[in-house]
Formats: structure tokens, C-alpha cells, sequence
């Protein structure tokens, strides 16, 4: 049986997918890296 | 300039990913609130230290040789050399300390696997060549204990919340980067 939510109304969530995405943590570590690399090659 | 500016700009896009997890159970309603304002005000403090930096170092440049000792000059070296540095170690400092403590706040729930574990490291290696090259081949100076609180603040952090990934990252980031600078301090290169 489908389950219906009233409209504005959110669901407690254990929904793994609330957890933060490793992959955009790791692009935005490797924007750091990069930053150290060009401040290392400019300094 | 423009460089500090994307450094700062991608750290707070982390901060925002990272508190996108639950944060755990027992986290204060204020926590996020101290975090915001804290990043605000190590941003504040890192822009500061780079605009009084630019002007005080073109001024020493311009018009302050080394054999120039009178007072204006004087001023010009320590706001050049000391205080526009303090100012950017006090923001830098409180950056990083924010950023481990929201993922401290906002756990990542799944394990970590070896590639991710292989990817952290791998970032945190560029890290560690940066701290490496700036203390092993100048003189010590604040930089150092700089780098050490944000060292013990990282393990510390990591030993009461095993796995996380930011906390993880900075551990071997920083930890390394010590180990490879005393290794060239001892080896005599630096």
C-alpha cells in the first residue's frame, strides 16, 4: 500500500543518503591541493 | 590574493557540505551558530592579514632598505613581517579548527573504504609538501606551533571520532608534513 505525506510535511530521515557526500569532500580537498601547488610554484 | 580568496571560498563550501549530514545527538542548537561566526571571523581575520600585508610589504619594499633604521620604517617591517603573519595564523588557525569540528558535529555515517581513505591521503600528501616547504627551509618562527596546534587538534579529534574523513585528512596532513620538516631540519638541509 502506497504511504501519502500531507504536503509540507517531512519524514523523520535515516536515509543514508543524508550523510555527506565523500566525493564532493574529495573535489573539494583537491582544490586545496591545488591551491598549495600554485601558491608553492608562484611564491 | 586571488588564490587565498579560492582557498577560503572552497573551505566554506566544505564547511556547508560537511553540516549537510545529521549532526549527532548530542550537538548544543548554538553549535552551528559558534561555527558560523567563528568562520566568519577567521575569514575576517585572514582578509585582513592579506590587504595589510600587501600595503606594509610594497611600503618595506618601496622605501625601507636594510640599511633605513629609522622608526617609520621600523613599524613598517614588524606590521610587514609580524603582525600582518599574527593576523593571518589567528584566522587560519580558527578556519581549520572549524572545519574539524562541524565534522565532528555532522559525523560521516558510512565507514570509510580504501579508496577513500587512498583519496584523503593522497590530498593531504600536497598539505604536507606545503607545511615541508615553508618550515624546513626558513626559520622557525610562529608558523610552527601554528602547525602543531592544528597537528595535536587533528589527532585529538580523530581519536575520539575514529574514521572520520576531514579529520582523517588533516591527521596525516599535518602529521606528515611535521615529520617530513624535522626529518630535513635533522638531515641539515633546511
Amino acid at each position: 500500500m502506497a504511504t501519502v505525506n500531507a504536503p509540507g510535511v517531512v519524514a523523520a530521515s535515516s536515509d543514508p543518503s543524508s550523510d555527506p557526500s565523500l566525493r564532493i569532500t574529495h573535489l573539494l580537498l583537491s582544490v586545496q591541493s591545488v591551491v598549495v601547488v600554485l601558491v608553492s610554484v608562484t611564491d | 590574493m586571488l588564490l587565498a580568496l579560492a582557498s577560503l571560498l572552497a573551505f566554506y563550501l566544505l564547511q556547508r557540505h560537511l553540516t549537510t549530514g545529521a549532526p549527532i545527538a548530542a550537538a548544543a542548537r548554538w553549535g552551528s551558530t559558534a561555527l558560523g561566526l567563528a568562520f566568519i571571523l577567521g575569514a575576517y581575520l585572514i582578509a585582513a592579514s592579506y590587504g595589510h600585508h600587501e600595503t606594509t610589504n610594497y611600503l618595506h619594499g618601496r622605501f625601507c632598505p636594510p640599511e633605513d633604521t629609522g622608526q617609520l620604517c621600523e613599524i613598517i617591517r614588524y606590521h610587514d613581517d609580524g603582525f600582518s603573519h599574527l593576523l593571518f595564523f589567528a584566522g587560519f588557525t580558527i578556519i581549520n579548527l572549524v572545519i574539524m569540528l562541524t565534522q565532528v558535529r555532522h559525523p560521516a555515517r558510512r565507514p570509510l573504504t580504501a579508496p577513500d581513505v587512498a583519496a584523503l591521503a593522497g590530498n593531504a600528501v600536497f598539505i604536507a609538501a606545503g607545511i615541508a616547504a615553508n618550515l624546513a627551509f626558513e626559520a622557525i618562527s610562529h608558523d610552527l606551533y601554528v602547525v602543531a596546534a592544528v597537528a595535536v587538534a587533528a589527532v585529538g579529534l580523530l581519536i575520539r571520532r575514529r574514521g572520520q574523513p576531514v579529520l582523517v585528512y588533516y591527521a596525516v596532513a599535518y602529521v606528515l608534513g611535521l615529520t617530513v620538516t624535522a626529518a630535513l631540519k635533522l638531515a641539515g638541509t633546511g
